[in-house]
């Protein structure tokens, strides 16, 4: 396994320096991330864009290697483009996650990418699929990624339910990802949130003050 | 108007003055003598029936099929030269395992048509290659609606709702206006169809049908079902006609 893993070396967790999380809902999914990118302990960007478009309505989540997911994101959405040329209609979300482990898998050697793709389709409704390190399509519910999700794990487990609302779904990913910014040292800035429907795209930033701070019982 | 021995028709890449290329009508010669396809939409779904040759005096079935499955929601009914339909179909399931690889979905519709008519339509362009000799009647399932498409020998696909290729095939699209209008369901459309291909040709010397049938009884194409057309017809209807 390589481990020329950036400019600075001094990083052992392998699914550096993040939290990204994906939810789905009945009409959509809601995406957030950080926005922190570090290389060792210099903040390098502190309001970077972690959820990237491969199509009009697939939004992926990147961690690992900033290099490594780049040229990833950029190769699926050239096939996918190609793709939906061809067969004439929006590309679906399953296809897009099948592309992206076709990359990663058969490169995963050389590649330290963990992603979540996530999106609306018309014949699938809102879809979340997982991506990890080595390969493989898991899809699932709720997705949580990144370095910062460890400490994130017991709350999404005990807060999420089948069935939540748009707003509910958007609150849950914004207490989740603050939650995951305030333990690790990895993950911090601001909070992106991208809302996936039916009706369209919607981005949303959540700045540092307008955090959820939900510490606020015993921290000041 | 130039005639045969004019010299225009020794090669695919030689027009003659009129604007027809004589080869590729050469070719559609063996279609218009091989097996009979025949096609149709039905209510439920969509049925695929062709005339099982027999090529051998002692009229043995061996296993020489003339509709192939290519994945679960396609299948190809193929009249012409075997040797060139076992190709094509070989082709096309590579084109579809491969598609399913990189995209997880089956290759079906208007993509699985435009692969297999851009291959045959190759076959025109070059001296060096000659057309393919066979024709074919695709049925698909492309998002939960059925299909028919037909692709001829010089590339061209059309999409419709029923038709035939192979010998007497004028005769039965004639027969087809009339059974397709009236909608039947896939059970029924087999009945049907096989009756009046029996009434255009009294000496059938084939005594089975093979029939590829998609419908909402058994959605999936997995493998011909064989007809009887002698004692099935004796059953349909009210008298013997032979």
């Amino acid at each position: 396994m390589n481990t020329n893993w950036g400019p600075s070396t001094d990083v052992q967790d392998p699914a550096l320096g993040t939290t990204i999380m994906a939810v789905a809902f009945d009409g959509g999914v809601v995406m957030g991330a950080d926005s922190r990118t570090s290389t060792g302990t210099y903040v390098w960007n502190r309001v970077s864009d972690k959820i990237t478009s491969v199509g009009d309505k697939i939004f992926v989540c990147r961690s690992g290697s900033a290099a490594d997911t780049q040229a990833v994101v950029d190769v699926i959405r050239l096939y996918l483009q190609m793709h939906s040329l061809e067969i004439g209609k929006q590309p679906e979300v399953p296809t897009a996650a099948n592309l992206l482990n076709q990359v990663c898998y058969s490169n995963k050697d050389n590649l330290m990418a963990g992603m979540i793709c996530a999106g609306w389709d018309e014949r699938n409704g809102g879809k979340v699929f997982s991506v990890p390190l080595g390969g493989g399509v898991f899809p699932h519910p709720f997705v949580i990624g990144g370095s910062g999700s460890g400490y994130i794990y017991g709350y999404v487990d005990s807060n999420f339910r089948e069935g939540m609302s748009k707003a509910e779904c958007q609150q849950f990913v914004k207490n989740a990802v603050s939650l995951a910014m305030w333990r690790d040292g990895s993950s911090g800035g601001v909070i992106r949130m991208v809302t996936i429907t039916k009706d369209g795209v919607e981005k949303e930033m959540v700045s540092g003050q307008n955090l959820p701070h939900l510490a606020k019982g015993w921290c000041p | 108007m130039t005639s045969i021995k004019s010299g225009y028709d020794l090669s695919i890449a030689t027009y003659s003055p009129e604007g027809r290329v004589f080869q590729i009508e050469y070719a559609s010669t063996i279609v218009k003598n091989s097996q009979l396809v025949v096609g149709a939409i039905c209510k439920d779904g969509l049925v695929l029936i062709s005339e099982k040759n027999c090529g051998f005096q002692n009229k043995n079935f061996l296993n020489t099929e003339n509709i192939f499955p290519i994945n679960k929601t396609t299948a190809i009914g193929a009249s012409g030269k075997c040797g060139d339909i076992h190709y094509l179909i070989g082709r096309t399931r590579y084109d579809d395992t491969t598609h399913r690889e990189f995209f997880s979905e089956s290759l079906t519709g208007p993509l699985l048509v435009a692969r297999i008519s851009a291959l045959m339509h190759m076959h025109t362009v070059y001296w060096h290659l000659r057309p393919f000799g066979c024709s074919g009647i695709i049925g698909t399932i492309s998002d939960f609606s059925p299909e028919i498409y037909v692709i001829f020998q010089t590339g061209l696909f059309i999409k419709c709702y029923g038709t035939a290729i192979g010998n007497q095939s004028e005769m039965t699209k004639i027969s087809l206006e009339n059974i397709l209008a009236k909608f039947h369901t896939c059970r029924k459309n087999i009945e049907v169809i096989s009756k009046s291909i029996k009434k255009m040709n009294p000496k059938l010397n084939v005594q089975t049908l093979e029939i590829f049938c998609f419908s909402k009884e058994k959605p999936i194409f997995s493998k011909p079902i064989s007809y009887n057309i002698l004692t099935e017809n004796r059953r349909i209807s009210n008298f013997f006609q032979f």
